[in-house]
C-alpha cells in the first residue's frame, strides 16, 4: 500500500499534498484501519482521527488549488485571457524555492525572494506576450500560451535537469502534532492551510475593500463594460497578471517541502486548475475558492477510499456538475 | 467547399507527389511521410470541428490515442485481427467515447469548451496512465497488423510498407472527399452556420446543439480512424498519444495549416512534422525551438499557410474585383461562390 | 368568430426585481396585422423575445395554434412556423445574402442531418431561398458578403431570412429602424403585401407607419397592456393618449 501511494504520487503527480515526505506523514496517512480499507473493505468506516487528517489534507489541498486557481479565473475574468501557462508558474515558484534555498538556506527569505522575481516573471510576460492577445480569439491565447509552457518546460530541463528535488522543511516547523498513539500530523501542512487562508483572507479584502479589487469585481462582472470605460489600459492588466502569476507561484514555493519539486508538476496542476474555475464558474473568485475546496475534498478521500479511480473522481465530478450547471456553481448563465 | 480550379489542380498534384514519393525517397522519409500523412488525418479531423463547427477542442487526442488501445487490447499476441473487426471496434469506441464527452461539451461553450475537452481528455489519459494490465505509463505494444482479407483472399499486405503506404495515401484521400462531401451538404451549411453565428442559426430553426454533437462525433471517429493507423503503424499506444501535449501539437498543426480549409491541416502536419525533424536534429532541445516556433506562428502567421496562399491569391485577384466585398480576410475565407440557379 | 393564432395569458418576465412584462394577455388573431406600441423601455421587445422563445417567462402560458409553447425553445419556436427578425441587424455577415437566406430556407428541410448529397441539388431550398431573396428585394445583391451591404440592406436581408423559413406568424421587431425613407417605404409595402397571407406582429416606433399599416394596436406601458383595440379607437383613447402619445415625443 505504501509502495502503491508512492507509486501514484510520482507517475501521476497529480497531487499536490502528496504524500512523499514518508518520514513524518506515511504513519499518519496509512494507519491499520486504512490498510484494510485499501484491501477491499471499503464501506467500513474510518475513525474520527483519521477523517480528520483527511479533511485536513484536503483542505491544504484545496487552499493550494485556490491560490493557482484564483489568478486563472481572475486573468480570464478581468482580461479576458485563458493562460495555459499558468500552470508554470506554480513549477517555477517551487524550482525558484528550491534554487534560492541552495543560497539563503531559509525557506522564508527564499519565498520572499521568490515572489518577488515571480512578479518580475509575471509582468515581463504579461507585457511581452500576453499582451498581443487581447484582442485575439480564445484559440490563439491558447496556442500562444501552449508555446510558452514549452518553453518554459524546456528551459526548466536545462537549468535543473529532470531529477527530483526535495526542499527541506524549516526546523521551526518539523514537529508534527501527535493526535493520538499513532497518528501525528506535520505543523508544516498546517503552516501551509494557516497561509493560503491568510492569502485568501488578503484578497478578500484586495478585492471587497479597495480601488482595484473595485476594477477586478467590474471586471469579472462586465468586461466590455469595464473596457468601455477605459479601465482596461496598461498596468491594471499587467499588475493582475502579476499578482495571479505570484499567485501560483506562492502555491508553489509553500508546497515545496511536501510536494517535491519536479518537471511537469505544473502541467497537472493547472488541468486540476482548470477543473476547478470550470466547476466553480469561470471568472469569478468565490466559484475558485468552493471548486478547489470540492477538488480537494474529492481528491483526498477519493485516494483513500477508491484508490483505483483515484485520478478520475475529479473529472467525474466536473462531469456531473456541468450536466446539472453547463456556467459553474457561480458563473453567469450563457 | 467548392473547389477553385488551382486548388483542385494543386491538390491533385499534392497526391501525384505523395503517390510518386516512395520511389524517390529513402526509407526514412518515407516512413516520415505516413507518419505525417496520418497526422494529416488528424488535423483534418479537428478542422471540422475547429474550422467548421468553431468549437475549439483542446482534448482531440483522447480519441486518436483510445482507438489504439482499443487496437491493442483487441489484437491477441499471438496472432492479427481482422482489419474489419479492427476498424469496427476502434471506430465504435472513438465514436461512442465522442458522444458520451461531447454530450456534456456541446452544453457549454468558449472557453468552458477548451478546458473541458482538455480535462475529460486528461481523465482518459490518468485511466490509461494508472492501468497496469494496459502497461500503464510504459504503454502497450500490438505485435500484428491487422490482415486486410476478403474471405481467405488476402486483399493487402499491411506488414508490407509500401502498401500501408499507399493504403494511408488512400485513406488521407478518402478522409477529405468524405469531409468535403459533408462541408458541401445541407449539414455543413448548418455548422458553418453555427460557427458565425450560433444564436441566429437556433433562431433559424435549427437545434444547433444536436448539429454541434454530430459534428462532435464525427471529428472524433476520424480521429479515432487517424489513431487505428498510427497504432497500426508504430506497433505500439502509450499514454502520452492521449495526452495533452498530443492534443496541444495537433490544434497547432491546424493552426499552422489555416483553420477552415481541410487541406490546410495537411499541409500543416508535413510542415510541422518537417519543423520538428529539423529542430530535432539542431538541438536536444528542440521543445524550446517548438515553443518559440509556436509563438511566431500565432504572432505573425494567424491564419496558417493556406490563409498565405489565400492572400497572395488575393492580391492578385483583388486587381480585377471591382467591389471591395472582401477586405476582410474571413469575408472571403467564408465566401462560397458558384451558387447560381 | 375565428380561432386566436396565438394567444399569450398572464405573460410575465421578471428580471430581479424588475417586471420587464406583467401579466400580458392578448389574442393575436390570424391574418392581423398586430402593432404593439409603447414608450421605451416599456417590454415590447421582451414580450417578443418571449414569444420568440429566445426568453422563457417566469410565469404565463403562451399558445400557438392550440399547442402550448410556453417553454419551448427558440429552435422549437421556429420549427412550428413563427419567425422572427432582430432589432439588432443579427446575420451571418460572412456569409453572402444567398447563403443567409439559403439556411433560413434550408431549416424548412425534414431534417438537416444530411451528409452526402450537395446541398445545392435541393432544389425546394433553392426556390425558398430566391423567393426570400425577391421578397426583401435584394436578389441583385445575392452573391455580396451581408457584412458588406448598407444598413438599411442589412435589415431587409433581416427579413427576408426569417421569411425564407416559411413561417405563418412573423415576429418583426423595429423593422424600420435605421431605414431611409424609400428603403422604409418599401418594406410597408413587403409587410402589407406580406399580409396577405401571414400574421403579423410588429413593434415599431414610426407611428406613420403603424398607424398605416396595422389592423389592431395594443399599447404596452411598465410591462403593462395598457389598451388594445383599432388604430381608431387607439387613436381616441384618452388612457392612451394621456399615458403615452401625450408625452411629447418621447418614443420618437
Amino acid at each position: 500500500m505504501r509502495k502503491r501511494v508512492y507509486f501514484f504520487t510520482v507517475r501521476a503527480g497529480l497531487r499536490l499534498p502528496a504524500f512523499r515526505d514518508k518520514r513524518s506523514l506515511a504513519p499518519a496517512l496509512l494507519p491499520g484501519p486504512l490498510c484494510s480499507l485499501s484491501s477491499g473493505y471499503f464501506l467500513l468506516p474510518m475513525d474520527f482521527t483519521t477523517f480528520l487528517i483527511q479533511v485536513l489534507n484536503g483542505v491544504q489541498y484545496g487552499f493550494m488549488l485556490f491560490l493557482v486557481a484564483s489568478g486563472l479565473t481572475l486573468i480570464f475574468g478581468i482580461m479576458g485571457i485563458i493562460n495555459l501557462a499558468h500552470g508554470a508558474f506554480y513549477m517555477i515558484g517551487a524550482y525558484l524555492v528550491y534554487w534560492l534555498m541552495g543560497i539563503t538556506d531559509n525557506l522564508f527569505v527564499s519565498i520572499t525572494a521568490a515572489i518577488a522575481i515571480m512578479l518580475v516573471i509575471g509582468l515581463a510576460i504579461e507585457r511581452f506576450a500576453i499582451s498581443f492577445l487581447y484582442h485575439r480569439d480564445h484559440l490563439h491565447q491558447v496556442l500562444l500560451t501552449y508555446g510558452l509552457i514549452l518553453i518554459f518546460n524546456e528551459m526548466q530541463k536545462i537549468l535543473w535537469g529532470s531529477d527530483f528535488y526535495s526542499v527541506r522543511v524549516p526546523e521551526i516547523l518539523s514537529g508534527s502534532v501527535r493526535l493520538t498513539e499513532t497518528l501525528v500530523y506535520p505543523h508544516y501542512r498546517l503552516f501551509i492551510s494557516f497561509m493560503c487562508m491568510l492569502v485568501a483572507a488578503g484578497m478578500y479584502f484586495v478585492i471587497g475593500r479597495t480601488k482595484l479589487g473595485m476594477i477586478i469585481r467590474a471586471g469579472a462582472s462586465n468586461r466590455e463594460m469595464t473596457r468601455a470605460l477605459g479601465i482596461n489600459i496598461g498596468w491594471n492588466f499587467a499588475l493582475v497578471f502579476s499578482l495571479g502569476a505570484a499567485l501560483a507561484g506562492f502555491a508553489g514555493m509553500i508546497g515545496a517541502p511536501v510536494s517535491s519539486v519536479y518537471p511537469g508538476m505544473g502541467n497537472q496542476i493547472l488541468i486540476i486548475s482548470f477543473v476547478v474555475i470550470v466547476i466553480g464558474g469561470i471568472g469569478s473568485v468565490k466559484g475558485a475558492f468552493v471548486g478547489a475546496m470540492l477538488i480537494g475534498l474529492a481528491d483526498t478521500f477519493g485516494q483513500v477510499l477508491f484508490p483505483e479511480f483515484a485520478a478520475m473522481i475529479v473529472y467525474l465530478l466536473m462531469a456531473f456538475v456541468l450536466m446539472w450547471r453547463p456556467q459553474g456553481l457561480f458563473g453567469k448563465p450563457a | 467547399m467548392t473547389h477553385s480550379k488551382p486548388l483542385v489542380f494543386l491538390l491533385l498534384l499534392g497526391v501525384f507527389g505523395l503517390a510518386a514519393f516512395p520511389f524517390a525517397g529513402s526509407e526514412f522519409y518515407t516512413e516520415l511521410a505516413v507518419r505525417l500523412m496520418i497526422l494529416g488525418i488528424f488535423a483534418m479531423s479537428l478542422d471540422l470541428l475547429i474550422g467548421y463547427t468553431g468549437l475549439v477542442s483542446f482534448g482531440h487526442a483522447a480519441f486518436f490515442g483510445l482507438a489504439g488501445y482499443v487496437l491493442a487490447i483487441i489484437t491477441p499476441e499471438s496472432a492479427p485481427v481482422s482489419i474489419w473487426f479492427a476498424l469496427l471496434a476502434c471506430l465504435a469506441a472513438s465514436a461512442l467515447a465522442a458522444l458520451a464527452i461531447g454530450w456534456i461539451c456541446v452544453r457549454t461553450s468558449g472557453v468552458y469548451f477548451i478546458m473541458i475537452t482538455l480535462a475529460f481528455a486528461q481523465m482518459l489519459y490518468y485511466f490509461f496512465n494508472e492501468n497496469t494490465a494496459l502497461g500503464s505509463s510504459d504503454g502497450i505494444f500490438i505485435y500484428h497488423k491487422p490482415t486486410v482479407n476478403i474471405g481467405s483472399f488476402q486483399l493487402l499486405d499491411l506488414d508490407n510498407a509500401h502498401t500501408f503506404y499507399y493504403f494511408t495515401l488512400a485513406s488521407l484521400v478518402l478522409v477529405y472527399l468524405l469531409l468535403s462531401t459533408f462541408l458541401k451538404a445541407p449539414f455543413g451549411r448548418v455548422i458553418r452556420g453555427i460557427k458565425a453565428n450560433e444564436a441566429r442559426t437556433m433562431a433559424l430553426g435549427f437545434n444547433t446543439r444536436r448539429y454541434k454533437l454530430v459534428s462532435f462525433i464525427i471529428s472524433g471517429t476520424l480521429a479515432g480512424f487517424a489513431g487505428f493507423l498510427e497504432a497500426t503503424f508504430s506497433g505500439f499506444v502509450s499514454p502520452a498519444h492521449l495526452g495533452w501535449h498530443e492534443s496541444g501539437l495537433i490544434l497547432m498543426t491546424v493552426i499552422l495549416g489555416g483553420i477552415g480549409t481541410l487541406y490546410g491541416p495537411v499541409l500543416g502536419a508535413f510542415a510541422m512534422g518537417l519543423m520538428e525533424d529539423s529542430f530535432q536534429d539542431m538541438t536536444d532541445h528542440w521543445l524550446l525551438l517548438m515553443g518559440v516556433f509556436v509563438i511566431a506562428v500565432v504572432l505573425f502567421l494567424p491564419n496558417g499557410i493556406a490563409g498565405l496562399g489565400a492572400r497572395g491569391a488575393k492580391l492578385l485577384s483583388g486587381v480585377f474585383r471591382p467591389s471591395g466585398g472582401g477586405t476582410n480576410p474571413p469575408a472571403a475565407k467564408n465566401k462560397i461562390p458558384g451558387e447560381e440557379p | 368568430m375565428a380561432e386566436p393564432l396565438l394567444q399569450t395569458c398572464a405573460l410575465t418576465k421578471s428580471f430581479g426585481a424588475i417586471h420587464a412584462v406583467q401579466n400580458v394577455t392578448i389574442d393575436f388573431m390570424p391574418g392581423e396585422i398586430h402593432a404593439i406600441i409603447g414608450p421605451n423601455g416599456a417590454g415590447k421587445t421582451t414580450l417578443i423575445n418571449l414569444l420568440s422563445g429566445d426568453l422563457e417567462p417566469t410565469a404565463g402560458e403562451i399558445m400557438f395554434r392550440g399547442v402550448d409553447i410556453t417553454r419551448s425553445p427558440v429552435d422549437r419556436v421556429s420549427q412550428m412556423g413563427i419567425g422572427r427578425s432582430y432589432q439588432k441587424t443579427n446575420l451571418f455577415t460572412d456569409f453572402t445574402c444567398l447563403e443567409n437566406c439559403w439556411l433560413g430556407a434550408q431549416s424548412r428541410l425534414s431534417s438537416s442531418f444530411r451528409f452526402f448529397r450537395n446541398a445545392l441539388d435541393y432544389d425546394e431550398v433553392r426556390e425558398r431561398a430566391f423567393r426570400a431573396l425577391e421578397l426583401c428585394g435584394l436578389t441583385h445583391r445575392r452573391h455580396v458578403a451581408a457584412g458588406t451591404i448598407s444598413h438599411g440592406e442589412q435589415r431587409q436581408l433581416e427579413i427576408g431570412m426569417m421569411l425564407a423559413t416559411e413561417p405563418g406568424l412573423l415576429l418583426l421587431d423595429e423593422p424600420l429602424a435605421g431605414m431611409g425613407t424609400n428603403e422604409a417605404a418599401e418594406i410597408i409595402k413587403l409587410l402589407k403585401m406580406l399580409s396577405k397571407d401571414h400574421t403579423l406582429i410588429l413593434i415599431e416606433h414610426d407611428m406613420d407607419a403603424v398607424f398605416a399599416i396595422a389592423d389592431v394596436l395594443t399599447v404596452i406601458v411598465n410591462g403593462r397592456v395598457l389598451e388594445t383595440g383599432t388604430p381608431h379607437e387607439i387613436h381616441n383613447s384618452a388612457t392612451v393618449r394621456e399615458a403615452y402619445l401625450g408625452a411629447p415625443e418621447e418614443a420618437i
